[in-house]
Formats: C-alpha cells, structure tokens, sequence
C-alpha cells in the first residue's frame, strides 16, 4: 500500500476502462466525433454494440480504456459536444418483482453477469459485466429484465 | 449431416477401458425418437444386453436431454437418465433437471451412454470437446454429495453443473439417488447404478449454445407459451411458496397418509406445524430450473431449536414433511427438514427411505420384525429411530442394510409375509394414492413399465372434482384426442379411465422427450401441437402433431418391449393390495374406499384387472400377456424388436 501522501500522481497516471451508453441527437450523427477520443484523448475505445441511422437518434455503447485524466477529459469532449452519457449499469435493470430466480439467465449470458448464489440459489446481477447484448431479455421467461436506452 | 435444434453428437464412454467415443447423432434416431426419453429408450436397446443382473458393468446409463433443452422455451429443463433398476430390474427412468442437460446439449451432446465398470473411482468431465475420467480418489468414501459439488465446481468453474453421488451410491444402497448441483434428485436407484460403476460424478459445461432451424417461427410460439405463463393465476403462490402452496390441497384430498398408509396424518399438525405458516418461517428463497415461471424448489433455514442455523435446498419442499414428518411423526418440520439435509447429502431418495421404515414399524408393531432383526432397536416413529436408520442406511449397517435393499429386496430378505404389507408398485412406493382419486396419472403409475412415480403428472385427475364434460373440453384442447375421439371415452356419466389413459400416455410420453416439466403449471402450457411446432421450427424437419403421437407411440412400445424382454408382464402391472383396503381419516370419522374418479362405483380387484385388458386393448397389445404384439411393432417400424418379441411369448 502507498501512503496517503503520494497516492495523487498515481491516480491521475491509472488507467481506467469504463462502459458508457452514448445517445447521440440528430444533428451529431453523421459528424466525427469518436475518431477525436483516439486522436486527442489517447483512448481505446471497443463498440459493443451500435445503432446509428443518418437522420436518426444514434445509440453506440463503448467501453472505453485510457488513463484517468484523458478519460476525464474525453467525457467532458462529449459532453459539450452535445453526446448524452450514461454509464452502461443504469441502462440494463432487473424487475425484482418479476424474477423467479430460475436462472436462464445465467445459464445464456456471455459475460457470465449473472451468477446462482450457491447458499440461497438466488440470481445475482452484476450489471458492471453486463454488455447489453440483450440474450437475457427474450430468454428471461417472466420478462424480468429490462433494457432502457 | 448437422442436425439443427440438437447438440448433434453421441458421447460413448466405456469405463472398463477408459475408451470415450464421439458419434454424429444418428438422423433417423433424431427423426423417430425426438430426444430425452425417447433418445434413451432407442439406446437401451442398442445397447444393453438381455437378463444381466441390474448391476452387472455390461448394463449401460444413457443420459439424454430433451429435445427443447437449451433452448428459449419456457419449462424444459428436463434431461432423462436411464438404466437398469436395481430395486426392480426394469429398465427405468428418472429426470433431473437444473442446468445439467442444457450445459450437456451446449457442450454439443444429445446422448451420454455409459458402460462398464472403472477400475478404480473416477467422475466424468464432459466440458465442450474435452471428455475425460478423471481420478476421483480424493472424493470417493471421503465426500458426500455436496461436499462432492463443492469441490468440482472449484475445480472446473462454478458454471458447471455437477451430478453426483454420496457415501448410500458409493456403498450401493440400492435406493439412492444422485442429486444435481445439490438443488435437484435425480430419482430412485441412480445412485447405486452409478456407484456399481465407480462413477462418483459427472461434471459438464458447455458454451457452444443450440442453432435451431427458424428461430422467428420457434420464437413466435415461445413468446405465446410465455404469455400464457404470465397469466397463470398461481404465479405468486409459486414464488412465495413453491411447491408448498399445494400442501393445504394435499391435505383436504388425503394423500397425506401415515401408519404405512392405513390413515390419514391428522390435519391439526399437519396444517399446524407443518402448515404454511411455519414453513413460510424458515423459506429463505424458492427456486425453479432454466425458463421456469413456477419455481417448485426452496432453501430453507432453521431459525431456531436444536437445527438453528441449517440452511438445505429442497427441490420439492414439501417432501421432507411428508415423508419424515406424515409418515414417520418426527416430531416438527425442522427435524423433518434436518433428516431430509442428512438424506441428501448421504444421496438416499427420502421419500422411499420413510416409506420402508413406515412398513417396517407395522411389521415389527405385528411381531414379524423382532428385536433380533433390529440389533435389539425399539422400531418406532419418531427423530430418534429415524436418524439412526438414516445412518445405518448409509452404511449398510444393520438394519439399514435391509432398508438399503428397497421394498423388493427388503421383503425377500425378512420373509415372513412381510410382502403383503408392503406397498409398493414395481419396488417403489406410489406417490399418489388411488383410493383418493383414482385417475390417469394414478392408473398409468400402475401399469407403467416405469416403477411407480416417475411419470409426467399433468395434474388433471390427481385432483377430485371435476366433472366429464371438463375432459371433454380439455383433453381436445391438449390434443393427443380429437374432439370426436374423445366422444369414445367420455360420457356425461364419466370416462374410460384405462382406454383414455393409454392414449394420455402418448402425451406424457411427448412432455419426456421435449424435456418439458411434467407440473401442471408448466406442461399445460404446452399441447401436442405446439410440441410439433416447436419440434420442426427447431429441427427443420416438419412434423404434424398425428405424426408426434405417432412417435411416442413408439418410443413408448420400445420401452414396454425393453421390459418385457426382462420378464415384466401383465402379472407385474396388478394393483397394490392396499387400495382394496379402506383409508382411515380418523380426524374425519371417514373411510376412503377405491372408486372411480367420479366416486359414482366401488371399484373391486376384478375391476382392475378388466381395467388392465381395456388398457392393453387400447394400446393394441397382447391383452393376456400386457406386453406390445408383433403386429404393433412393425406398425410403428419396430420391425427388429418385432423378430423378437415371439421369444418373450
């Protein structure tokens, strides 16, 4: 463990991956905008998943690597350029009302984000893993989970 | 060829040599037996030779899921395990289910055979291409069956699903179970059939998933099966409670027996500490297998007395109060609940296990049992005596030893006329009894080729009340009779209980090779017809719903042909004295007689046995000796069993 005191440089210089829901309005469809993340923020960026139609409201999720500062940076690029942002966990929501624990779900997810308890055998949804793919929806047979993009 | 909707390989493992061996999955098998039971009773031909003994390495386990394992369609988790039982020598067949057969039909297998004997202990790893026995000395006599999990599943990935066997399979207690992933039994003697192999476990995981045909045309039905489900008026009640919400029921209709099912348990304690209420206390969460909307399964927790702390799955929660708390008056659900934990982690099946005890009591109360046979034990109800019987059984110590036999075994060893009071249908105690409604379920459980209980319920006529023009309406709607067939067998007055229960079983007989749960919650979703939707829409190939029939006729001619070639005839499928004998309701001041399911006739053991030559006729079988003729097996291109069956005449 670092002492407190030294501990600044570090977190600035650490390299953080996050997963982020872009919308983007109308007007910025068709402009380039993510090419400039790579060019002038240093990041990486993987699409999982993408729906952009000119003239249409475009969706891109990403999971975006770099360091923190650049990170920080790029997002705020985003921002005043006008892309709405959410982090990626918001989005994909279990009904817990709705579940029946009966674990299709985990049994269907390529991120293995949902995982039986071994003790009570409940589901647990670790939405941090989850990539939106949407498998889960059509195989949860009580329609438990829900997508909000 | 690639098969769409299947894993599409046969696994062949040989545990004498170590040889495993991968096939295509054969395109004929696929199109004539469908999969899961049907797959397993085309294997059993294929491959178990006639008259071994049930234990004898020769004799094979073949596991197959279901056709709609794996898939998106709700309530199909069921995978089929076959072999010979050891209790009753019948080639019989129990389902587990849990992830187990989807993680097996992803790994790319529609079909497990397993023969031979390995030479020392191994567990079975089936994960993706790569199948291997691996040694399984470190578990072998030291794990029991959850330890057992717990160690494979830090071993190989928590993702797997693990089978497995405890110290009653590995000591060939021939009424034990193998459970899987701790959360479901797979029923009666498969333990023992796999300890005879020196097989402690098998392990599998797949990631390869399942292509079906036409997926818009297979998702069209699942999204209707999925909307009916949703409407299901129970949905809550099975979420709460699981399978218990139907203990009240149980309870008003008297299967709730005890006294070696002489009585009725009185309905004070069993709606007061065994009721909902106090069961509700110790629920933790309930859980059901893969695409299930009516979780029937739960984990309970003891929240305080002498079991404070102990936490237990239970695929079907009411079972630890019927058999230990009805049938042996233990004394309270959580003792019932403890002795059900001890149960499954030995892998003893605790619903025979209570039901032998429960008979061995009214011997030894009729002197036939003495204290010389019980190593000097006082053979009464209660915690006490049930544990230690547990624990002897387990080990074959004792009197377990004889327990550890089953009904059959057990009463050849005591002698004596223990038989006569033994009730039990092809080894295994019934679960339903007839005197309390005698319908489908109840007469196929008869004169099944399957022992008693392993039989898709659909829950129709386990229940009293309803009327005959319901069954005309339903039976119509489920479709394995057209409306002018149904005309056949009901009247206004009732129906032909043995003629509509042959042609009930083509339809239990399809839910089995789709994999779809028998509870009603679940296969009532489900008709003929959108079985053979499903079927195409996934395989590619078309099949009409008269050609599905026609198919499980098949599969379930080539299962009675399988027993009959090992002796089973009609002399085998008569009713348990029992049923002849009145049903005390002493909390009632009622006696329940047999009657038929409208309770309009007193039914008499002359009865029956009409009522066995009208289901044989129904079936178009030989009537005298209750197994398939010649001329039926080549009707259904049968035609190699069809050479032999004039041997078993």
């Amino acid at each position: 463990m670092y002492p407190d005191n030294i501990i600044t440089e570090e977190v600035v210089e650490m390299a953080v991956s996050k997963r982020i829901v872009l919308h983007f309005p109308r007007r910025l469809v068709d402009r380039p905008i993510i090419c400039r993340l790579v060019k002038d923020y240093n990041l990486e960026f993987n699409i999982l998943k993408a729906s952009v139609t000119p003239e249409e409201e475009g969706l891109l999720i990403l999971e975006l690597t770099g360091k923190q500062k650049e990170y920080d940076e790029g997002i705020q690029y985003l921002t005043k350029a006008g892309v709405k942002i959410q982090s990626l966990s918001q989005n994909v929501v279990r009904n817990e009302e709705r579940c029946t624990h009966c674990g299709a779900c985990v049994t269907i997810c390529p991120t293995g984000a949902f995982e039986l308890e071994p003790s009570t055998r409940r589901v647990k949804f670790y939405n941090e893993k989850c990539l939106a793919c949407g498998l889960c929806i059509k195989a949860c047979p009580p329609r438990a989970m829900e997508v909000h993009f | 060829m690639e098969l769409e909707g299947y894993g599409g390989n046969t696994l062949i493992i040989d545990l004498s040599t170590g040889r495993i061996k991968k096939e295509p999955l054969d395109k004929e098998l696929a199109e004539k037996f469908i999969g899961g039971w049907g797959f397993c009773q085309k294997l059993m031909y294929d491959y178990m030779p006639v008259g071994k003994e049930p234990l004898a390495p020769e004799n094979p386990i073949v596991i197959s899921p279901g056709l709609l394992n794996g898939t998106l369609s709700p309530s199909c988790s069921k995978v089929c395990f076959i072999s010979k039982d050891p209790v009753s020598g019948a080639v019989a067949s129990w389902f587990g289910s849990l992830h187990f057969g989807i993680r097996l039909k992803w790994a790319g297998y529609d079909n497990v055979v397993i023969t031979g004997r390995a030479p020392k202990p191994v567990y079975l790893k089936i994960i993706d291409d790569d199948v291997e026995l691996c040694d399984a000395g470190d578990l072998w006599g030291k794990m029991d069956v959850y330890e057992t999990v717990d160690a494979l599943k830090e071993r190989h990935g928590k993702t797997c699903s693990v089978a497995s066997i405890g110290p009653a399979g590995e000591n060939l207690v021939k009424i034990s179970i193998m459970l899987i992933d701790k959360g479901t039994t797979c029923g009666r003697t498969m333990g023992c059939t796999m300890g005879s192999k020196n097989l402690k476990a098998i392990v599998v995981n797949g990631t390869k998933g399942i292509k079906v045909a036409d997926s818009r045309r297979f998702m069209r039905t699942v999204d209707q099966l999925v909307e009916r489900a949703m409407k299901d008026p129970n949905r809550d009640n099975w979420k709460r409670m699981a399978l218990y919400f139907i203990w009240p029921l149980w309870e008003s209709a008297g299967y709730i027996t005890t006294k070696n099912w002489s009585e009725t348990a009185p309905k004070s304690e069993m709606l007061g500490p065994y009721g909902q209420e106090e069961y509700l206390k110790s629920v933790v969460s309930t859980y059901g297998c893969p695409g299930c909307l009516a979780p029937d399964k739960a984990v309970i927790e003891v929240k305080e007395g002498e079991f404070k702390g102990l936490v237990a799955p239970f695929s079907t929660p009411i079972d630890p109060a019927m058999s230990f708390g009805a049938r042996l008056a233990v004394g309270g659900l959580d003792r019932a609940f403890k002795l059900g934990d001890m149960a499954n982690r030995f892998g003893i099946d605790f619903m025979t296990f209570p039901a032998i005890v429960g008979w061995m009591i009214d011997l030894y109360e009729r002197g036939i049992l003495t204290k010389v046979d019980t190593g000097g034990l006082e053979l009464k109800e209660g915690f006490e005596v049930a544990k230690i019987l547990l624990e002897q059984t387990a080990r074959r110590e004792g009197l377990g030893d004889i327990i550890a036999e089953g009904f059959i075994g057990a009463a050849q060893k005591i002698g004596r006329g223990a038989e006569k009071y033994a009730h039990h249908v092809k080894g295994t105690e019934p679960d339903f009894d007839g005197r309390v409604s005698f319908g489908m379920e109840i007469f196929s459980a008869q004169v099944n080729v399957r022992p008693s209980r392993d039989l898709p319920v659909g829950g129709l006529t386990i229940a009293k009340g309803r009327k005959p023009d319901f069954f005309q309406k339903i039976i119509p709607r489920t479709g394995y009779l057209s409306l002018d067939e149904v005309g056949r067998f009901i009247t206004p007055e009732g129906f032909d209980l043995p003629r509509l229960t042959a042609h009930y079983e083509y339809w239990a007989t399809i839910l089995d090779m789709m994999g779809i749960c028998f509870r009603m919650a679940s296969s009532s979703l489900y008709n003929v017809a959108t079985a053979a939707e499903l079927y195409s829409a996934a395989t590619g190939i078309e099949k009409s719903p008269g050609e599905l029939l026609k198919d499980a006729e098949r599969a379930f001619n080539l299962s009675k042909f399988l027993n009959a070639r090992e002796g089973f005839t009609r002399k085998d499928d008569s009713f348990p004295s029992k049923w002849f004998e009145p049903l005390k309701r002493p909390d009632r001041g009622e006696e329940v007689v047999l009657t038929d399911y409208f309770g309009s006739r007193r039914i008499t053991r002359e009865d029956t046995e009409q009522m066995l030559s009208d289901y044989y006729d129904e079936h178009g079988w030989d009537v005298e000796r209750g197994i398939p003729t010649k001329e039926k097996l080549i009707e259904l291109g049968l035609d190699k069993a069809a050479g032999e069956i004039e041997k078993y005449r």
